[in-house]
């Protein structure tokens, strides 16, 4: 009688412990979370311009122009590399030049895009659509480097969120004895071809990895034969966690909304 | 000892001008963000010589990216290079037709003249004559413009380069010549099935008719 009990009360356990474990991997199915996209389908991106809430105005911040060169940096390579996932993905995406040309026929601000009608940029440019980023923060402290951002991707047609996951992502700066930043070999080939910094480099390969972590994760384009073929894979959480670490490996993970939040907007 | 010194030298070249595009392409993605951090007409130039030089070298091995075409025809527009321009706006909407829409209307706001010149001549055109060196602004220099524009029209290719497009020709003939046998087989083979059917039949209404007579 003992022995059963036991037994029972061993694989109680085990199924506890396998369900948290499977639930802990990935949030939700691919069919589940980007159901607008399988339902839309759409092919044809187009992203707007950054959001930079981080952006180091020379005017505001005059002495310190090396971190400000680095900062703003990023920003740029960050709008470069975003399409490049996408359009491994089967997407069409406009370029940055192109893009910015369309940006200027806009009048409307940012906070008025992201809430208002798109219907314009279906029937003007056949985007089907809108790439939305914010990048909130630039954090530095206890050896790493970490920036919060915001990806939002919205129909021009029915105007739902086909998409919306925010970030933090961390980068592990290797340090020496003396506690001084010691650039990884990658990092200062990276700044060569560039022509950047190296602390500049540095935070475009952190923004490049969190590009390929959330953008790869969206469905394969109705363009690809491959459509639909990825509906039972498991999908990124809304709010995610990315560390970028010494060995150049990229862990993710989800995090809460709370302490994202907590992360990100409070000092 | 020479062969292998042959071979290493060989595989060396070869690794340096692979090593060629992707260093364009750093440099293109470099320019791309100096101008995106400092929109000057220098910065400008620097960029649309950057696209030009890694596009022509593109095109010639493959399919360029998505927005890449447009991207070169956005900067040859703003330094005043309409008919580049509309070139390179027509190889984005022949390379990728889902970016037709969003390109007739960055033409009708950057280069209106060419609005309606959809030709699509603009892929047999010589785009190894586009001079990317000699991208400069266009209101100080319109006779480069229009030397340009005649240099595109003259084919120029190496002995490399005219030996390869043979090959391909030669190959793209055989296989045209393969799949025209591999038809006219098939074509053969439907008619003797469909005698054969025919014959059949044929004997089973004679037998259905002895039958019946029967």
């Amino acid at each position: 009688m003992k022995t059963t009990t036991m037994k029972l009360r061993i694989s109680i356990l085990m199924v506890i412990l396998a369900a948290t474990v499977l639930s802990s991997c990935k949030s939700e199915r691919k069919l589940t979370y980007y159901s607008d996209i399988y339902a839309e389908k759409p092919t044809t991106i187009y992203v707007a311009p950054i959001n930079d809430r981080a952006a180091r105005k020379p005017d505001k911040y005059e002495k310190d122009k090396a971190y400000n060169a680095e900062v703003n940096a990023a920003s740029s390579y960050f709008l470069k590399t975003i399409s490049q996932p996408l359009i491994s993905q089967g997407y069409y995406v406009i370029g940055p030049l192109a893009a910015a040309q369309i940006a200027k026929n806009e009048t409307r601000t940012y906070r008025q895009l992201v809430k208002t009608d798109l219907n314009s940029y279906s029937a003007d440019y056949g985007v089907d659509a809108i790439l939305f980023t914010t990048i909130h923060r630039w954090k530095e402290g206890n050896g790493t480097w970490t920036v919060y951002i915001e990806y939002v991707l919205r129909s021009t047609k029915t105007y739902a969120e086909l998409m919306h996951t925010w970030v933090e992502a961390t980068k592990v700066i290797f340090t020496d004895m003396k506690k001084d930043p010691v650039p990884m070999r990658a990092d200062r080939l990276f700044a060569k071809r560039l022509d950047i910094s190296v602390g500049a480099a540095e935070r475009c390969i952190l923004v490049n990895s969190v590009n390929n972590v959330v953008l790869k994760d969206l469905p394969i384009s109705s363009s690809r034969r491959q459509f639909e073929t990825d509906q039972h894979l498991g999908s990124n959480s809304a709010y995610l966690r990315v560390t970028y670490n010494e060995t150049g490996e990229i862990e993710s993970e989800p995090m809460s909304m709370e302490a994202f939040e907590d992360a990100c907007f409070t000092k | 000892m020479k062969r292998i010194l042959v071979l290493t030298l060989i595989l060396g070249a070869l690794a340096a001008t692979g090593c060629s595009s992707r260093k364009a392409a750093g440099n293109s993605n470099a320019l791309l963000i100096q101008y995106m951090q400092d929109d000057s007409q220098a910065n400008l130039v620097n960029l649309s010589k950057a696209y030009g030089s890694q596009l022509s070298r593109v095109i010639r091995e493959g399919r360029p990216q998505p927005g890449e075409c447009a991207d070169y025809a956005v900067t040859l527009a703003l330094l005043n290079h309409a008919a580049e321009a509309n070139t390179w706006f027509n190889l984005e909407a022949y390379y990728y037709p889902t970016s037709t829409q969003y390109v007739e209307q960055l033409k009708l706001d950057l280069i209106p003249e060419y609005a309606s010149d959809n030709s699509t001549d603009a892929k047999d055109a010589d785009l190894s004559a586009f001079d990317s060196k000699s991208v400069e602004d266009g209101s100080a220099n319109a006779q480069m413009a229009d030397n340009n524009q005649q240099a595109a029209t003259k084919v120029k290719l190496t002995k490399k380069e005219k030996k390869k497009l043979a090959r391909q020709k030669a190959k793209a003939k055989k296989k045209a010549k393969h799949e025209k046998q591999k038809a006219k087989k098939a074509k053969i083979k439907a008619k003797k099935k469909a005698k054969k059917q025919a014959a059949k039949q044929k004997a089973k209404a004679q037998k259905e008719s002895n039958r019946n007579e029967e």
